[in-house]
């Protein structure tokens, strides 16, 4: 096997930065914030029963949080608040196909996001993984362990990334949340391109760590 | 059909993490982006990675500070999806039946393949392939995106394909077949990462054909006598 030798800082597209970084990671005191259990419990009740309360609840916790993301990626406010208009039709239509063994209530919405973000704002083909493609080799078991699992380790994610070092959390940030090269980041944070990549996989190794040990 | 596929070896070279939170994020650009989901078609290793990866992206997510929403409003979430509810829709995908016999193609590149003039019913052999060297040819494939540009690449069995160096980076992954160049044996699932001022001569196993998919965000140069001609009319 063979390291990916630090190639290109091209792939990260330059936009130019539409809010500046300020750092803010709003860390809400537990019990505040739906817990996993509660997040697919909102996502069941949609696909079963076409239920406005869940519905709502998603939009309220999500809608402004989705909003940031597309506005920290650069998208002028009408923008993001168009996508997150979209991600909500997608939840409510797609909430069926919603699979907890596959991935935790909040993955699944970022994910949404995400690619809702890529078709509106980019208006061009992303070539994605179709995790039901029957030729994917080596295809896991799934069980209903699986999804308590799931929603315990991103319950745990939750903390681990509380307890990263203040620089590799906003690191980890940048690279989710903004448009910005490599290069960008390491120019505004004084660090030299290798040290901005190789924190980034320090704070990735650190994190898997963390759920492994739990 | 996995069970098939459970036999062959898995990929043995994988992508970088950076590389994933491109994917992950939607940084990654078209050709990049081909590239990082036909790998995952075919490595379970990235797919588990990603997943991880995602997952962080999903806590960042609940993690930022809420944008409160100025112009839409749950009712207008709602007056959309009724307007948008088709009954009878279904949110199944098509599947391309027709290439039941090529599939070792992944996926995510189907629907480029489908749109070549002979369409998705074509053979490997009916594909727009233009020669670039004895035994060696190659696919643009039309991607939009500032940074890495695609093409397919077919080396005859057993065929040594034309030594070339790289101005940027390239990245090979094997759908098909196998090679193997100065610095290692890639066969199907295997990514293979060329980075500038390298120059290699790949070798396609006797096996089969070898077709991959490859991204560079350089020219590719060819050495040689006719290299310069060729490389020039490649850069067209």
């Amino acid at each position: 096997m063979r390291l990916d030798p630090g190639l290109s800082v091209g792939q990260w597209l330059v936009v130019p930065p539409a809010m500046p970084f300020n750092g803010a990671m709003q860390r809400e005191t537990p019990g505040t914030a739906p817990n996993e259990a509660v997040l697919n419990e909102w996502i069941g009740a949609i696909a079963e029963r076409r239920d406005r309360a869940a519905l709502a609840a998603l939009f309220d916790h999500y809608g402004p949080r989705i909003k940031a993301y597309l506005m920290h990626r650069g998208s002028d406010e009408a923008t993001a608040e168009e996508v997150v208009q979209e991600v909500m039709v997608t939840l409510w239509r797609r909430a069926e196909t919603f699979d907890p063994t596959r991935a935790s209530a909040t993955t699944w919405v970022f994910t949404v996001a995400r690619n809702k973000r890529v078709d509106l704002i980019r208006r061009e083909k992303r070539p994605a993984l179709d995790p039901d493609d029957p030729t994917l080799q080596d295809q896991p078991e799934r069980s209903a362990d699986l999804s308590l699992e799931l929603r315990q380790d991103a319950e745990r994610l939750r903390n681990a990334l509380q307890t990263l070092p203040e620089e590799q959390r906003s690191l980890l940030h940048r690279a989710f949340f903004e448009d910005k090269a490599h290069s960008a980041i390491a120019a505004e944070t004084g660090l030299p391109l290798g040290t901005v990549k190789s924190r980034i996989r320090l704070a990735m190794a650190r994190l898997r760590t963390q759920l492994q040990d739990a | 059909m996995a069970s098939e596929h459970a036999a062959t070896s898995l990929p043995r070279s994988h992508l970088s993490d950076d590389r994933l939170i491109d994917y992950a994020s939607g940084a990654a650009d078209e050709a990049l982006a081909l590239l990082v989901a036909s790998h995952l078609d075919y490595c379970p290793d990235c797919r588990k990675r990603l997943a991880e990866i995602e997952a962080v992206g999903g806590a960042l997510l609940d993690s930022l500070a809420p944008a409160p929403l100025e112009c839409i409003t749950l009712d207008s979430v709602l007056a959309r999806i009724e307007a948008e509810e088709t009954p009878g829709e279904s949110a199944g995908r098509c599947r391309d039946a027709r290439s039941g016999g090529r599939d070792w193609l992944p996926g995510p590149l189907k629907p480029y393949v489908e749109e070549f003039p002979a369409g998705a019913a074509a053979t490997v052999e009916d594909w727009p392939w233009t020669s670039l060297a004895r035994g060696t040819d190659m696919i643009d494939l039309p991607v939009s995106g500032r940074c890495f540009s695609a093409l397919l690449l077919r080396v005859r069995a057993g065929a040594v394909g034309p030594r070339h160096g790289h101005r940027g980076n390239e990245l090979v992954l094997v759908m098909c077949g196998s090679f193997a160049d100065e610095t290692g044996t890639y066969q199907r699932g295997d990514i293979a990462q060329n980075g500038p001022g390298s120059e290699h001569r790949p070798v396609a196993g006797t096996e089969s054909d070898c077709i991959c998919l490859v991204i560079m965000d350089g020219p590719m140069r060819l050495a040689g006598p006719f290299g310069r001609l060729l490389s020039a009319l490649w850069q067209r």
